[in-house]
């Protein structure tokens, strides 16, 4: 239920959801040393080499199409340096979270599936349109797009009884994901992203988005993000890319589009793009060690 | 016809559809002014989005998909059905008819 400010009573939730995993050790480590503005590279990369998996998946990641640098690159510290310190933590936290929500059971795997490959189009989408509006750090709107609808995932493992609930509304009204549960539980999704990024203390930016992709004019910062988000949560749903868990395209929101500044001409090339990295990109995340 | 958040909405705009609560009482209805009294209404019964007249209507080019497959046109249809009076989305629809029409004949090589 909400309350009078229309912020939904999220200790009911809490209590039920306090098994929460937590993200690894290696990226609270990591964390800091971003944050610190005396470390160096090598600091990072030492953290980084402890990490067997860590430094294959980093590796791996500079030298896919989704970077394209022109030559290998061999070492983990000429990777930190081309790829940033940021770039770096977003890197970290992406696959930790995968890791953390990968395939616990066994009879929802393919939901789980389809909800990480809508949230990949998104990635994907938000990336594309980061470049077209010459957004300095596409690294984050991937992430963003990445973890949009991370509380879905949060809901299905954590809440399965509101989730079954959730989409045996939405299949037999054909309505979004998001109007179910504002219906059946008094929050979305998003209500529980915010929180889940609270607790994990992800980046303000990051966390503005989770909670507001689904309107973003009631975020007061980061609008520009969070329209960028909302944009390509539409074009991943119309180019198929996964499934949201609904069936429905959720409509515009005119403040978005209007903010993004975006000629109606670039939506057929933005399209595109997305639809030729997509592939790409899903490779690399899903044959990630 | 544009969709507009809570937030933003002021006395003097018009509904270009009827809102209903989540449970399906009828709130206001297509054609209604709104004023301040019946915003605050709106917010109280957790009503987040809504339809506005306006947005230029530019209805050319937007009846694309007649060379794309009935199945993928289909599908199309229905899922941006009840968004399509936007003619932003109206051209996502468009171009991604495109796209899905050219994965098709793609896979099928
Ligand atoms: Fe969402
Ligand atoms: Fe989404």
């Amino acid at each position: 239920m909400k309350n009078e400010s229309g912020i939904p009573d999220l200790t009911r939730i809490v209590g039920r959801i306090e098994d929460l995993p937590t993200l690894p050790r290696t990226f609270l480590r990591i964390t800091e040393l971003v944050n610190n503005p005396r470390s160096s590279a090598k600091d990072l990369a030492k953290v980084v080499t402890d990490d067997q998996v860590l430094t294959v998946r980093l590796l791996r990641l500079v030298n896919s199409s989704f970077y394209g640098f022109p030559q290998k690159i061999s070492t983990v510290t000429s990777a930190i340096v081309l790829l940033g310190f940021d770039a770096m933590r977003n890197l970290l936290l992406t696959t930790s979270i995968f890791d953390l929500f990968s395939n616990r059971n066994r009879k929802g795997r393919l939901r789980l599936e389809k909800l990480w490959d809508h949230s990949l189009g998104c990635a994907v989408g938000a990336k594309v349109i980061g470049n077209y509006l010459r957004y300095d750090k596409i690294e984050e709107l991937f992430v963003s797009g990445l973890l949009h609808d991370i509380g879905k995932i949060v809901e299905m493992l954590f809440l399965p009884k509101d989730f079954t609930k959730v989409t045996s509304m939405v299949e037999s009204r054909d309505i979004l994901m998001v109007t179910a549960e504002n219906y059946i539980l008094g929050y979305t999704h998003a209500d529980i992203g915010k929180f889940l990024a609270e607790k994990w203390n992800l980046p303000p930016k990051l966390e503005s988005v989770i909670a507001n992709h689904h309107q973003p004019g009631l975020s007061e910062r980061f609008l520009q993000e969070t329209a960028i988000v909302h944009l390509a949560d539409i074009l991943c749903r119309a180019l198929n890319m996964g499934s949201g868990g609904d069936r429905k395209i959720p409509p515009l929101d005119r403040e978005a589009w209007e903010i993004l500044e975006l000629e109606l001409s670039t939506i057929g090339p933005i399209l595109e793009e997305m639809e030729s990295e997509f592939e790409d990109v899903r490779q690399f995340v899903r044959h990630s060690p | 016809m544009i969709s507009v958040g809570i937030n933003r909405l002021k006395s003097g705009m018009v509904l270009a559809k009827p809102v209903h609560s989540l449970h399906g009482v009828l709130l206001l209805d297509k054609g209604d002014e709104l004023t301040e009294k019946n915003i605050w209404m709106l917010k109280s019964w957790g009503v987040s989005q809504i339809w506005l007249e306006g947005g230029h209507e530019e209805k050319k080019d937007l009846q694309p998909e007649n060379k794309i497959k009935p199945s993928i046109r289909e599908e199309l249809r229905e899922k941006f059905s009840g968004v399509l009076e936007d003619h932003v989305m109206a051209e996502i629809m468009r171009a991604a008819g495109e796209q899905l029409e050219k994965r098709l004949l793609k896979n099928e090589k």
